[in-house]
C-alpha cells in the first residue's frame, strides 16, 4: 500500500508547486494509473515514489514506513522502474541488464540464471533466443519485455511504470497491455502506471487517478469514472463516447426501458389490453403476488382470446431469456441475438423487474453515440 | 637514397634508441595528460560552474607556445625527458579532458535515470554505464593526444631531452640531410603507428552492440566480435605493462648506478669534446657517463650545473669570463690567465674547473674569399667602410652577448651594418654560400670552416677574449667521484686548434659519430686503451 500525504512538490526556479498536496491511497495489488495532460504532474508523482524526485512537503508512506527514512538505494531495489523504450542499457545483453541489480548485490550466480530464465519465460521471450542479444537488436515489443522482466528481477511488491508502452504500436501495445493484465492476475503486484492514453487507462486500470494542474480531480474505478465524471473537465477528458469503446461498461440497468408496463398474474385479459392500449405497447410484464417476475402476455394473444376475463396469468407466456441488471451491453446483443427475441426482461437476483430491454431500446441506446452526445450515457 | 638507407643501416641502433626514447616520452606524456584530464573530465560534468574556467584553461594552455613553456618550466623543474613530458602532457589534457566531459554528457539521460530508479548507486552509474558509454568518445580524445604528443615529442631534443628530436636538430647542425630524415622518417612513421593502435583501441572498446546495424547479426559472429575486441585490448593491455615495466626497470637500474651526466649544447664541437671527456672518465674511473648532448644554450647548461640536474659541463674561458660570471674583460688577455680567472670566479659558485682540453675557439669574423679579395679584406677594421652596405650573420648566443658579443665588437671596431641575422650553426654558412650575408662570426675550429673556405679577418684590437675549451664539475660529482677530476686532467691541452677542427669536420662534413670520432683520436694518442 503507497500513501500520498499532503504532498507537494516545487521545483527550484518554479512559481508554481507541480503536484499539489495531494493525498491518496493506492492499494495492495492494484493497477493504479495516474494520468492527465503534459506537465500535470503525474510523472512527477510516480518518481516521487523511488525518490528520483525528492517531494518539497507532505509524506509518501509504504506499507506505512515513511520512504524519506529509508535508504533510497535499498527502496528502489524493492521496485521494479519500467520507463519509456530507452530504459536498457545499450552496452549490455539481455540477460546483463536483468541481472544488473542481482549481480550487483552478489546474489549466487546459479539462483539469477534460474530466476532469469524463469522472467523470460513470464514476459514471453525465448531466452535461448534473446538472452545473448543487444537491445539494438531487438524490436520495441521485445525491448519493453525486457523491462519488465528487468522490473521483476528483485521480485519487488511495488512495480512502478513511466508510460512504457506509449511508443509502441497499437498491436504490440495491446498485446503488452494484455500480458500485463495476465502477468498482474497471477502475481497482484501493487503497480502504478503513468500514462496519457485514456484507452490504456480504461483497459488496465483497476483505479484511474485523474491529475490536472498538479492536483488530484477524480480518483475512482474506470467504470466509475466514464459514468460519473466528476466535473466537466473530467468528462472532457475522458471523452464522451469513451464508454462506447468499452461496451463492457454498458449494463442492462444503463439502457433498460427502467418502467415497464407490469400486470398482476390476477389481472383479467380485458383489463390488461385496456392498459396496453393506453400506454401504446403490444405487451405486458407479468408479476405474482409478490411482484416477482412471471412472464409476459401480448395484446394479440388476448385479442385471440375467445374469454377475455380470464386472468392474464392464462395467457401469460414464460419469458425464453432474462437479463441482470449488471449485464453487459455485448451479453444482452447476444441474449438478443441467440435467442432471437424481441425483449429482454430485466430482472434483479430477488426475482423482481427491474426494466425492459427492446429491439428500440438498444437502437435508441446506440444511437446516441452518433446522434445525441449531450445527454449522459447513465442518465 | 642508397646513402640514406645505408646511413640508416649503419647507425640503426642508436635511431632504435631513439624511437624507443621517442615513444617513451609521448606516451608517457599521454599517460600523465589521462590521469589528470579523465578526473577532470569527469569534474566538470558533474559540477557545471567549473566547466568553463577548466576548459577555458586547459584551451589557453593549448594556445601558449611551446617555447614559452619551456622557457618557463626550465627554471623550475629544469631539463631533460621529465620537463619535456610534463609540457607534452600539458598540450594533451585537452582533448582527453574535452572528450571526457562531452562523453559523458552526453550519456542518454533516460539511460542514467533508468539506472537511478532500478537502484544503482551514483559510483555504479558513474563506472557500469556512463564510462563504457562514454569510453569511445574518450579514446578518440585520448587517441588525438598520442598523435599530437608523439609529434611534440622531438622537441624534447631541445631541452636535453631524448627521442628523435636529437637526431633531427643534430642533422640540421651539420646540414646532414640523411640524418634529418633518419630522424624524421621514423618519427612520422611512430606517429602513424601510435594512431593506426589506438585507432583499434577506439574501436575494441566501443560497446559491440552500438556497432551492429540489425537485429540479424547472429550469436556467432557477436562472439568473434566480442573476442576479437578482448584479443585487442589484451595485446594493448600487455603492451602498456611492457611500456610501464621497462621505465620502472629503468629508473630502478638508474638509481642504482654511479653514474654522472656531461651536459653540452647540440653544437658538434662540444658534442665530440662530450665524448672525449666521457671516454677517458669511463676508461679511468668506474663511473659510468650520460652524455645529453641537447641542451638549449650554454646559459641552459650552466644552469642545469649549478641545480645539480648535470655533473659536468665542457665550456669555453671566453663565455664563461664575460658572459656567464660577468668579469670585465680587456684586450690583450692571455689564456692561461684567463682560464685561471675564470677557474677561481667558478669556485665562488662551488664549481670547479677541471683543466683545458686545449683549442681556443675564439670568436672570428669570416669572409667569402672572393669578397676578401676584391675588398682586400685582412683586419675586422677594414670592414668598417663596408659596412653599411653589408648584413652580418652571427649566433643567437653571440647576437644577445652583453660584453664580447656582436654589438660590442661592432662599437670596437666602428661598424655599422645594414642589418644583422641570427642562425643556428649551419644555416648561417648556406645564408652566406647564397650572398643574403656577407660576414660572419664564426668560431675558429668551426669543422665547416674547412667545408667552405673561408677567410678569417684578423682581430689585430685583440678585442675577443681566449676561448679556450676547458670543462667543469658540480659540487656532488666532486664529492662523490673525485677521481673524475683526476681523469679530466688527463686531458689537458692534449687536443690543438688543427686537431680539434679535423674531428669538427668529420663529424660536420662526413656526418661521422662524435662517439667515433673521439674514440679514434683517443686511441690514436694513447689516452684510453682498447
Amino acid at each position: 500500500m503507497i500513501q500520498f500525504e499532503k504532498v507537494s512538490k516545487k521545483y527550484r526556479g518554479m512559481q508554481e508547486d507541480v503536484v499539489k498536496d495531494i493525498s491518496f491511497t493506492i492499494p495492495s495489488g492494484e493497477i493504479v494509473v495516474l494520468i492527465g495532460p503534459s506537465g500535470c504532474g503525474k510523472t512527477t508523482c510516480l518518481k516521487m515514489i523511488n525518490r528520483i524526485i525528492r517531494l518539497t512537503s507532505g509524506k509518501i508512506l509504504i506499507d506505512g514506513k515513511d520512504i524519506m527514512e529509508q535508504d533510497p538505494i535499498k527502496l528502489r531495489r524493492n521496485m521494479g522502474y519500467v520507463i519509456q523504450q530507452t530504459g536498457l542499457f545499450p552496452h549490455m545483453t539481455v540477460k546483463e541488464n536483468i541481472e544488473v541489480i542481482p549481480r550487483l548485490e552478489k546474489k549466487d550466480q546459479h539462483e539469477i540464471d534460474e530466476r532469469t530464465e524463469k522472467l523470460m519465460k513470464m514476459v514471453g521471450l525465448d531466452a535461448d533466443q534473446f538472452l545473448d542479444r543487444y537491445p539494438t537488436q531487438l524490436s520495441g515489443g521485445q525491448l519493453q519485455r525486457v523491462g519488465v522482466a528487468r522490473a521483476f528481477a528483485t521480485d519487488p511488491d511495488i512495480i512502478l511504470m513511466d508510460e512504457p508502452f506509449s511508443a509502441l504500436d497499437p498491436i504490440t501495445r495491446s498485446q503488452l497491455q494484455d500480458e500485463l493484465l495476465f502477468l498482474q492476475s497471477k502475481l497482484k503486484k501493487t503497480i502504478v502506471f503513468v500514462t496519457h492514453d485514456m484507452d490504456e487507462a480504461v483497459k488496465i486500470a483497476d483505479r484511474i487517478c485523474i491529475i490536472n494542474g498538479g492536483r488530484i480531480v477524480q480518483y475512482d474505478t474506470p467504470e466509475e469514472i466514464m459514468k460519473h465524471p466528476a466535473n466537466e473537465y473530467v468528462a472532457d477528458f475522458v471523452g464522451k463516447n469513451r464508454i462506447w469503446s468499452n461496451p463492457e461498461y454498458i449494463r442492462a440497468e444503463d439502457i433498460m426501458l427502467p418502467d415497464p408496463l407490469a400486470v398482476p398474474q390476477t389481472l383479467s385479459a380485458i383489463h390488461a389490453i385496456e392498459q396496453m392500449r393506453e400506454k401504446h405497447v403490444t405487451s405486458a410484464m407479468v408479476l405474482d403476488d409478490d411482484s416477482r417476475f412471471l412472464g409476459y402476455v401480448r395484446a394479440v394473444d388476448i385479442q385471440r382470446s375467445p374469454d377475455k376475463t380470464v386472468p392474464v396469468s392464462d395467457l401469460m407466456k414464460e419469458a425464453k431469456v432474462i437479463a441482470a441488471p449488471e449485464d453487459d451491453l455485448v451479453k444482452l446483443l447476444d441474449l438478443i441475438n441467440t435467442n432471437e427475441v424481441q425483449a429482454l426482461p430485466v430482472v434483479n437476483r430477488w426475482g423482481r423487474l427491474e426494466g425492459l430491454i427492446t429491439n428500440s431500446s438498444l437502437v435508441t441506446t446506440m444511437s446516441r453515440q452518433y446522434i445525441d452526445t449531450e445527454k449522459e450515457v447513465s442518465a | 637514397m642508397s646513402s640514406f638507407l645505408q646511413y640508416v643501416a649503419d647507425n640503426y641502433e642508436i635511431l632504435l634508441q631513439y624511437t624507443v626514447q621517442h615513444l617513451r616520452i609521448g606516451m608517457l606524456a599521454v599517460a600523465a595528460a589521462i590521469i589528470i584530464g579523465v578526473p577532470l573530465g569527469l569534474l566538470i560534468s558533474r559540477m557545471p560552474w567549473s566547466r568553463k574556467p577548466v576548459l577555458g584553461c586547459a584551451s589557453v594552455m593549448q594556445a601558449i607556445p611551446s617555447l614559452a613553456l619551456m622557457g618557463f618550466f626550465i627554471p623550475i623543474i629544469g631539463i631533460g625527458d621529465k620537463t619535456a613530458i610534463i609540457i607534452i602532457a600539458l598540450y594533451a589534457i585537452l582533448p582527453i579532458l574535452r572528450n571526457t566531459y562531452t562523453g559523458l554528457v552526453n550519456t542518454d539521460p533516460m539511460t542514467i535515470e533508468a539506472a537511478r530508479g532500478i537502484g544503482m548507486t551514483e559510483r555504479q552509474i558513474l563506472f557500469k554505464v556512463q564510462f563504457p558509454l562514454a569510453l569511445p568518445v574518450i579514446m578518440a580524445g585520448i587517441r588525438v593526444a598520442a598523435v599530437n604528443s608523439i609529434g611534440t615529442a622531438t622537441m624534447a631534443a631541445f631541452i636535453g631531452g631524448g627521442g628523435l628530436g636529437k637526431q633531427i636538430y643534430a642533422g640540421i647542425q651539420i646540414i646532414n640531410t640523411n640524418m634529418i630524415l633518419s630522424g624524421a622518417i621514423p618519427a612520422c612513421l611512430l606517429a602513424l603507428f601510435i594512431d593506426y593502435i589506438f585507432s583499434l583501441v577506439e574501436k575494441a572498446v566501443v560497446p559491440v552492440s552500438l556497432r551492429l546495424s540489425s537485429a540479424v547479426i547472429d550469436a556467432a559472429t557477436v562472439k568473434k566480435m566480442k573476442n576479437h575486441q578482448r584479443r585487442v585490448l589484451t595485446v594493448v593491455g600487455a603492451a602498456i605493462v611492457i611500456l610501464l615495466g621497462s621505465i620502472i626497470f629503468e629508473a630502478v637500474k638508474d638509481s642504482r648506478k654511479d653514474s654522472i651526466v656531461i651536459g653540452t649544447t647540440e653544437y658538434i664541437e662540444e658534442r665530440i669534446v662530450s665524448q672525449l671527456y666521457a671516454q677517458v672518465i669511463e676508461d679511468r674511473t668506474d663511473v659510468e657517463v650520460e652524455l645529453n648532448n641537447a641542451m638549449g644554450s650554454t646559459l641552459v647548461t650552466w644552469e642545469a650545473l649549478l641545480n645539480g640536474e648535470i655533473d659536468m659541463v665542457p665550456g669555453y674561458t671566453g663565455t664563461y669570463y664575460a658572459s656567464v660570471l660577468g668579469l670585465e674583460i680587456y684586450p690583450g688577455m692571455e689564456r692561461d690567465q684567463t682560464y685561471q680567472d675564470v677557474a677561481d670566479a667558478l669556485e665562488d659558485y662551488g664549481i670547479t674547473a677541471s683543466g683545458q682540453l686545449g683549442p681556443n675557439n675564439q670568436y672570428v669574423f669570416a669572409v667569402k674569399p672572393e669578397i676578401a679579395e676584391k675588398y682586400d679584406l685582412k683586419t675586422v677594421g677594414d670592414l668598417a667602410p663596408l659596412a653599411p652596405d653589408m648584413v652580418v650573420g652571427c649566433s643567437q648566443s653571440f647576437y644577445a652577448r652583453e660584453n664580447d658579443g656582436l654589438f660590442p665588437a661592432c662599437e670596437e671596431y666602428g661598424l655599422k651594418f645594414k642589418d644583422a641575422l641570427t642562425f643556428g650553426a649551419a644555416p648561417m654558412y648556406i645564408a652566406l654560400e647564397n650572398d643574403e650575408v656577407d660576414v660572419i662570426v664564426t668560431y675558429r675550429t668551426d669543422g665547416l670552416l674547412q667545408k667552405y673556405d673561408l677567410v678569417f679577418l684578423e682581430d689585430d684590437h685583440s678585442f675577443f677574449p681566449p676561448y679556450v675549451l676547458f670543462s667543469m664539475l658540480g659540487e656532488e660529482v666532486m664529492a662523490e667521484h673525485p677521481e673524475v677530476l683526476d681523469a679530466c686532467l688527463e686531458l689537458n691541452l692534449a687536443v690543438t686548434d688543427e686537431e680539434m677542427q679535423d674531428m669538427n669536420y668529420r663529424g660536420a662534413q662526413d656526418g661521422e659519430e662524435p662517439y667515433t670520432i673521439a674514440r679514434e683520436f683517443l686511441l690514436e694518442n694513447g689516452l684510453i686503451s682498447e
